[in-house]
């Protein structure tokens, strides 16, 4: 076995292999892709440990190395697990692939880990990020990688980042939201619609509530406090400096730079002393002594500061 | 009183049906409680916050769980909201220690989804750089690991070379740990004058002070003391629990995937893989020590080949990948890392699921630490060699 | 230290006094994340920080008067940071080193990642970067020391804190105050 691609030469192609599959699994087998060399298996949920079972003992296919498990978010029919295989003697690699039975709700699939030790702790992490039961796996809680109180199932889909909602992309632009030429794709923000379990998130969340409707293009402007919130600094991840080309993108970015920068100077001149205080300095007294965090009560307190002045102008 | 003649065979729980055993001096009848350990999370023998409740009876640990998740950043997640570009800067940062090997398996996958050619160039920088930062991983893990079992010279050693070879990659990158310098179709910029020139000098004091290390550490009666014969791990425990880089090595197993499968130019050099025979901690070490020099010797022959050229293609403006699946799997300084990139035709990926080699490694650690003594377990907790964020992600 | 928190020392005794601390900081490295890496570089022989009179070999939060945070903190990390500031004794100081610690840094968006250390704890000096080099803790190690040059005894252990100082933005403040 210490003999790595000893049996390179008598490895099956994906065509023997399919054929080999369909004819131990039968109908467990729904059908195989190849694509960029990967070779991917879709296999019924019952045929599941089936599958594997047979890709680790089969002589001719020897997958003796589990090399990944995890889950994808599969739209509206739910999720689909897939587990990746390696020969080390073949040198072959096979992709399983499954849609987990009981859609969005009750996601479940059968454990390998009798066959293969590793998936393990990758059943433990599919089912903490997605929500995936695995029946027959020894201990698959407490939550392996987040907190063991997270609410949630981080992958799918649904699960909105709250910093996100709440916070505009502190960098030069969203890169993510440009289209090919450049412009400012406009997203429909799904403000506070699953704020992580902490207080901050969601007091920002609530923040963000409060600031909506945003104006347009300009991006959420309410961020005057740029200045006493470290977590505003540019934090970076953006490094790309070449996406700017098109001049007519560079001009419409100048120009609402320009319009920024015209608000914000507004802002700073129209009500500067009292630009600190835009807060409802109430509720900010009541969360402090209630003991809450100095950037919780801030977050809160803007919220209704705004919900209150967005009631006057109403009456007015 | 106890007998301590009469041995007592354990079978590691997690192990069913293998004939591993572990012998237990004495009749087990003399006075020992149960005791639970909780080392970590911020413990200096863990390296990281990496948290392992041991499970003792007198001096023999009987289990071990590891909690894991002090360092998790939610990266695949945040994947999802960023673009082809941008990921390259998140994944540099889930192994810390070697951040150019872990960007280069994004670009690679992007590039064979685009189908984008990439110039010769480009992939010899590609492979210098990762070599480069392989050394950098392991000089780090040799300080570390030597100063786990009491000795802190390694350490200064290791740190000299590091700042050397640091400095040689920040030269063209920009960065000391995260260099950000792959994108997809090449590289950011070409290297700058004199920089090959520099490689090959640093490349030959680093030869030679590669002895040092070998007497220095390997070589030295303690270190024997405590890593021979200490957790040895089974060829076919390993490739179950999927592990990889000098931990699979070490069990006599040379699979690495720049050899089995060449990715970039390794298939026009040769790549030698140091192996082990008994898959134990002074194995993994001697493994972990050994690759460095197989590195310079890839170095060396980078020099010879690097062609002159263009060293990036022009991209569009945005990168889209197509529809559709894709594995990427490179050879990590700590095992083999995998991306699945799953790509729904926009502009972030649909999933990007990171396989990271010290998430898998480290399963092995229960199965290692089953009735070894308490001290080794630090020494096996050293050996099996992984980095936080990496296990995290 | 029962005199300590209400009496003012008299200014000869405090410069000598708070030279002598500002000089011998017993510095306990919370490593989290890469930016550990950059923190031990600091302490190994090119950057050195041994010779500021940062010695980083406190054995536990309760030997030590400095506490760096370098890396990122998640939500499953904080109480343990929290308890780890706690054991420390008065007066004590914290460095935040690099963007994670500072504001979550490239995590700013994510769900498990805290956004700061500053929520959990009082933070003294922020060091900016991601990592930030060697060189730049050592500035803030020097920004650290003027400030302890200069501060009043009776109002740290009062646990009365001065606002923290933000590399790159205030440091050439601190240091002209320093002298
Ligand atoms: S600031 Fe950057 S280098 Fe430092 S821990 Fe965070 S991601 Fe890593």
């Amino acid at each position: 076995m210490s003999d790595v691609l000893a049996r390179r030469d008598r490895a099956l192609s994906p065509e023997e292999t399919e054929e080999l599959l369909r004819d131990r699994l039968g109908d467990g087998l729904q059908r195989t892709v190849l694509e960029y060399g990967v070779f991917t298996v879709w296999v019924e949920q019952d045929a599941w440990v089936q599958a594997a079972t047979l890709c680790r003992d089969e002589p001719l296919l020897a997958y003796d190395m589990f090399d990944n498990l995890f889950g994808i978010d599969a739209r509206e029919e739910g999720f689909d697990v897939v587990a990746v295989l390696y020969s080390t003697s073949t040198g072959n690699r096979i992709a399983l692939r499954t849609r987990c039975a009981g859609g969005r709700d009750e996601p479940t699939c059968p454990s390998i880990t009798d066959i293969y030790r590793g998936a393990d702790w990758m059943e433990r992490e599919t089912w903490d990020m997605f929500g995936v039961d695995f029946p027959g796996h020894p201990q698959i809680g407490p939550r392996i990688l987040t907190v063991e109180n997270f609410e949630g199932w981080p992958l799918r889909k649904d699960f909105h980042l709250a910093s996100r909602a709440a916070k505009p992309w502190p960098g030069v632009k969203e890169p993510a939201e440009l289209d090919e030429d450049g412009n400012v794709i406009e997203r429909v923000p799904h403000i506070g619609d699953a704020p992580g379990p902490y207080d901050l998130d969601k007091a920002m969340a609530e923040q963000a509530q409060a600031m909506n409707p945003r104006p347009e293009l300009d991006g959420p402007e309410d961020d005057d406090d740029a200045d006493d919130e470290p977590a505003e600094v540019e934090a970076g991840p953006d490094d790309d400096p070449t996406v700017s080309g098109a001049e007519k993108a560079e001009a419409r970015r100048k120009a609402q730079a320009e319009a920024r920068a015209k608000k914000a100077a507004e802002r700073a001149g129209g009500d500067g002393d009292e630009g600190a205080a835009q807060l409802d300095q109430d509720v900010y007294d009541q969360l402090i002594a209630e003991g809450k965090s100095e950037r919780i009560a801030r977050s809160k307190a803007k919220a209704a500061y705004i919900k209150a002045q967005r009631a006057k102008e109403g009456d007015a | 009183m106890s007998d301590l003649e009469t041995t007592e065979r354990v079978l590691p729980s997690n192990a069913p049906g293998e004939d591993v055993a572990f012998e237990i001096l004495g009749d087990g009848d003399f006075p020992t409680a149960e005791m639970s350990l909780s080392i970590g999370p911020a413990h200096p023998a863990t390296h990281g916050v990496f948290r392992i409740v041991l499970d003792l009876d007198g001096e023999r640990v009987r289990g071990a769980r590891p909690v894991i998740g002090y360092m998790h950043r939610g990266f695949e997640k945040l994947a999802e909201y960023r673009d082809y570009r941008q990921i390259a800067a998140l994944t540099n940062r889930h192994d810390w220690l070697s951040g150019f090997c872990n960007e280069l398996g994004v670009a690679i996958a992007v590039e064979s989804m685009l189908e984008l050619e990439v110039p010769d160039r480009a992939q010899w920088i590609r492979m210098l750089m990762a070599e480069w930062n392989r050394i950098l991983n392991h000089l780090m893990f040799i300080g570390s690991y030597a100063l786990e079992l009491g000795a802190i010279t390694p350490m200064f050693y290791a740190f000299r070379e590091r700042e050397d070879i640091q400095h040689l990659m920040e030269s063209a990158t920009g960065g000391r740990l995260h260099f950000t310098y792959n994108q997809p179709g090449g590289v950011k910029i070409d290297l700058p004058k004199g920089f090959l020139k520099r490689s090959a000098e640093i490349s030959k004091v680093t030869r030679e002070r590669f002895d040092d290390y070998v007497d220095l550490v390997l070589g030295n009666e303690i270190f024997q003391g405590r890593t021979v014969g200490v957790g040895p791990l089974p060829q076919d425990v390993a490739l179950s629990l999927g592990i990889t880089g000098p931990t699979l090595h070490a069990t006599g197993i040379a699979e690495d995937s720049r050899v089995t499968e060449p990715y970039l130019k390794y298939g026009d050099i040769d790549v030698e893989v140091p192996l082990g025979e008994n898959g134990d901690a002074f194995d993994r070490f001697y493994v972990l020590l050994h690759r460095i020099r197989a590195s310079l010797d890839i170095i060396d022959q980078i020099h010879d080949h690097m062609p002159a050229g263009p060293v990036n293609s022009k991209l569009p403006k945005m990168v889209k990948a197509p529809e559709g699946a894709i594995y990427v799997r490179t050879e990590n300084p700590l095992g083999q890392l995998g991306y699945w990139l799953e790509s729904d035709g926009g502009r972030t990926p649909w999933r990007f699921k990171m396989r990271t080699p010290s998430f898998s490694n480290v399963q092995a650690i229960p199965y290692l630490m089953q009735g070894a003594l308490l001290p080794d377990a630090i020494s096996i907790l050293g050996s099996v060699f992984f980095v936080v964020g990496d296990i995290d992600r | 230290m029962g005199l300590m928190d209400q009496v003012e020392l008299p200014q000869p005794v405090k410069y000598v006094f708070n030279w002598g601390r500002k000089y011998s900081l017993w510095c306990f490295n919370f490593g989290l994340a890469c930016c550990a890496i950059e923190f031990i570089a600091a302490s190994t022989s090119r950057h050195d920080f041994i010779r500021h009179g940062v010695i980083p070999f406190a054995h536990g939060p309760r030997q030590a008067d400095l506490l760096v945070v370098s890396g990122t903190l998640t939500d499953k990390m904080a109480p343990a940071v929290k308890r780890l500031y706690e054991e420390m004794p008065e007066p004590k100081y914290v460095i935040s080193f690099g963007s994670c610690a500072n504001c979550g840094g490239p995590y700013w968006d994510s769900y498990s990642v805290t956004k700061g250390v500053d929520q959990i704890i009082p933070v003294d000096v922020y060091v900016p970067g991601c990592p930030p080099r060697p060189e730049a803790l050592l500035d803030g190690i020097i920004a650290l020391q003027h400030r302890i040059q200069n501060e009043s005894l009776k109002d740290r252990i009062a646990g009365r804190r001065q606002d923290p100082i933000t590399l790159g933005a205030d440091a050439p403040l601190a240091l002209e105050e320093g002298a």
